[in-house]
């Protein structure tokens, strides 16, 4: 141990800058991703994510009835130290995305030496804001793109700082749309729960292509 | 920086996942939520690599609580070391 250079390994320093797209102004911007309060949850993500979007459009939406302070409170007090928050913040104070996820869960799809899961990151719910949804903004375009992508990046880098290579795991609706985003990053599927719940995991080797461009 | 046209960007994709809490059956037993040590993230940090890699240091969880937390950040720097972790740069797009 060298006792005069700081440590600076740790998920806590990592650089969580984050480049999106602005479909508006058709520029890349910066944004940050910051720790979940409950202050940014209930001012800009309960009180103000839906605003604007139809009633039909909302309620076709599997998030629709979600409130964020709500699964921030179940996710902290199940997961206890294990749950974390985050969220996507634009420079204009706005949250463009959110993530929860629990660091005390298991693979479903790889075991180590002794046959036993090995440890894994499990995304308890992960949305973008309603605003930068291309679907519900149509004929318009979403704001920023990029907003996912960036939030399941920094669970995968959380993931190699515990020392799990990257292994994140999540359950999904079974809908073609939502299934094909995950399995465009390179989720496969595991198993199913139910008649309308899949498992995915991002395995290690796809989880190493994320982490070799952070790297660098 | 502007984008060039062929890359322009249409707006995010993302879908929300279902959604819930961790099932039982993905729940590491070996991290139980009554681990001692403090609550902050550097412990927590501490206290998974310890349990999911105690060939990288030779140290007890119920020691947490002795330490201070720079010397946490320093034993965890050298279990990162040990263990081939190397510091990520950035987050990207």
């Amino acid at each position: 141990m060298s006792a005069t250079q700081p440590v600076t390994l740790t998920f806590d320093d990592f650089p969580k800058d984050v480049r999106l797209g602005d479909c508006l102004r058709q520029v890349e911007v910066t944004a940050k991703c910051v720790p979940m309060t409950r202050a940014l949850v209930k001012t800009k993500i309960d009180a103000g994510w839906w605003s604007g979007v139809g009633r039909e459009r909302k309620l076709g939406e599997p998030d629709h009835d979600w409130s964020w302070d709500t699964l921030f409170g179940e996710v902290k007090a199940n997961a206890n130290r294990y749950g974390h928050g985050w969220v996507v913040q634009t420079l204009d104070g706005e949250v463009q995305g959110a993530v929860l996820y629990s660091v005390n869960a298991l693979s479903m799809k790889e075991n180590d030496a002794l046959g036993k899961p090995k440890p894994a990151v499990f995304i308890n719910y992960l949305a973008s804001a309603p605003r930068n949804r291309v679907h519900l903004n149509e004929p318009l375009s979403g704001r920023y793109r990029g907003v996912g992508k960036a939030l399941v990046k920094l669970t995968i880098a959380h993931s190699y700082y515990l020392g799990f290579s990257g292994r994140v795991n999540l359950m999904c609706v079974d809908d073609s749309r939502t299934r094909g985003w995950y399995e465009n990053l390179g989720f496969e599927q595991t198993r199913t729960w139910g008649d309308a719940t899949v498992f995915l995991e991002l395995p290690e080797g796809q989880a190493a292509h994320y982490l070799a461009s952070m790297v660098v | 920086m502007p984008i060039p046209p062929s890359r322009k960007p249409k707006g995010d994709s993302t879908p929300v996942t279902k959604g819930g809490p961790l099932p039982d059956f993905l729940r590491n037993p070996a991290l139980p939520p009554d681990l001692p040590g403090d609550e902050d993230e550097l412990s927590t940090t501490f206290a998974i690599l310890i349990r999911t890699h105690p060939e990288a240091l030779n140290f007890r969880a119920t020691d947490l609580n002795t330490l201070d937390s720079v010397t946490k950040r320093y034993l965890l720097g050298d279990m990162y070391k040990a263990l081939g972790i190397k510091p990520l740069k950035r987050l990207g797009s």
